[in-house]
């Protein structure tokens, strides 16, 4: 069956009811979507599936021939980076990192599909990722400029302390 | 005309009467819709699949609402369903982070035992009518029926959900952080036409149940705290990872008022 993975059109031989993400990681050789839980529970090895955020580690390939997978490796370019990923790097959202490729992936969902800096908002649609390191609130706030479209250098860390996130614990914005 | 992908067999019907027969023919098949549970099953080695029945293409997946009668394909993923009217549609929503919603079916989260299975609750409460397929035929029949007769086994195939749009319906669920997927307990409550209220939970016994003794205390006349703690009568608590015995007993009256007021007069 055919699949075209980050624009590139790939032959997968795997059996039909392996999951997504094993082609991925095991016949592909794309290891941004992390083998976490494999039970749909984390959300560390969501990709893209026609546009759409999906758990690869839930999705028999056989039921995807000819459709169009995006992972993090598709989203940018060291030198070109995609809008969410700066914002990732801008605000520190990432510590261990095992999280950050399914939160990057899902977040680009969330903001092509119009998404808002809105707290509960992006906490929804980001509610099925875990991060173990209880990075939260960096990663709101990386989602958050990405939906603003905020310039993000990517050279610099933002600063949480004139952050609206702040609300969230009780203090003031 | 079903097509066959690799050296495993996975049967792609465009149809419901190919699945039909895909599903029900010797050696039996497994059945893949959402994949949400199959697939990390098959891949963890917890399950041994042979032959499997995709519905992805069967044109399963319609939902028809015609003369208050409300008609759901059984691939039809929950996503699809939070639309409809409650409480099978705020049950819906209720199930799952935003990708699972999106991927798993209804007809899937039906088949599945508990600590699964919360679609049970609400269309319990509906008298759903449910059209399933096996060997012997097409057969109708409400959720107890279906799983009396075994439920998901081997060569059968659940088809579609039917019910009549309720006047009034209520869904309230123990509430979870979404770190935790499973739902201990829900209650559902519908007011048929005619004013009378149905009542079902899950999570109050090993498989969803009609609150009957609930019911009766309203219908004699009690008041919603009546209904609340007669629902106790109706219950068969048990332990499990997610909520113990003696938990599940003392908040079922708590959600069974809630969703008698949330019903409303």
């Amino acid at each position: 069956m055919e699949l075209n993975v980050n624009s590139v059109a790939r032959t997968v031989q795997s059996p039909p009811l392996t999951s997504l993400l094993t082609v991925l990681r095991e016949e592909l050789d794309i290891t941004s979507p992390k083998a976490g839980c494999e039970s749909g529970g984390c959300g560390a090895c969501t990709v893209l599936v026609d546009g759409q955020p999906r758990r690869s580690c839930l999705t028999a390939v056989c039921t995807l021939d000819g459709a169009d997978v995006v992972t993090v490796e598709g989203l940018g370019t060291p030198e070109d980076l995609s809008r969410v990923q700066q914002a990732f790097i801008h605000h520190y959202a990432a510590q261990c990192g095992f999280c950050s490729d399914g939160m990057v992936v899902a977040a680009t969902a969330y903001v092509n599909g119009g998404g808002t800096d809105d707290t509960d908002a992006i906490g929804e649609a980001l509610a099925g990722h875990f991060c173990r390191c209880t990075g939260y609130v960096k990663i709101l706030e990386a989602v958050a400029a990405a939906a603003r479209g905020d310039e993000c250098d990517v050279g610099s860390t933002a600063s949480s302390a004139n952050n609206t996130y702040v609300s969230i614990a009780g203090g003031e914005s | 005309m079903t097509s066959t992908v690799g050296a495993a067999a996975v049967s792609m019907p465009s149809s419901e009467a190919e699945a039909v027969a895909a599903v029900t023919e010797q050696p039996y098949a497994t059945v893949l819709a959402g994949g949400t549970l199959l697939v990390p099953q098959h891949t963890l080695g917890h399950v041994a699949v042979e032959r499997a029945v995709w519905l992805g293409r069967a044109e399963m997946d319609g939902i028809a609402q015609s003369n208050g009668r409300v008609t759901v394909g059984a691939a039809a993923p929950l996503a699809a369903c939070t639309r409809l009217v409650a409480p099978v549609g705020p049950c819906a929503a209720n199930i799952g982070d935003n990708e699972v919603n999106a991927q798993a079916t209804i007809g899937g989260n039906l088949c599945a035992p508990a600590p699964y299975g919360d679609v049970r609750g609400p269309l319990l409460a509906l008298g759903a009518v449910l059209r399933w397929a096996d060997p012997d035929g097409i057969h109708t029949g409400g959720v107890e029926d279906f799983v009396a007769a075994g439920g998901a086994r081997p060569g059968r195939l659940l088809l579609d959900i039917a019910f009549a749009a309720p006047a009034a319906g209520s869904f309230v669920a123990l509430q979870r952080h979404h770190t935790q997927a499973l739902t201990a307990m829900t209650v559902s409550a519908v007011r048929g036409p005619g004013g009378d209220v149905a009542i079902a939970a899950t999570g109050a016994a090993p498989d969803a149940c009609r609150l009957t003794s609930a019911e009766a205390a309203l219908a004699g006349g009690g008041s919603i705290a009546d209904a609340a703690a007669a629902a106790t009568a109706d219950a068969d608590p048990y332990d499990d990872a997610l909520a113990s015995a003696s938990y599940r007993l003392r908040v079922l009256p708590v959600y069974v008022g809630r969703a008698l007021e949330q019903l409303g007069g």
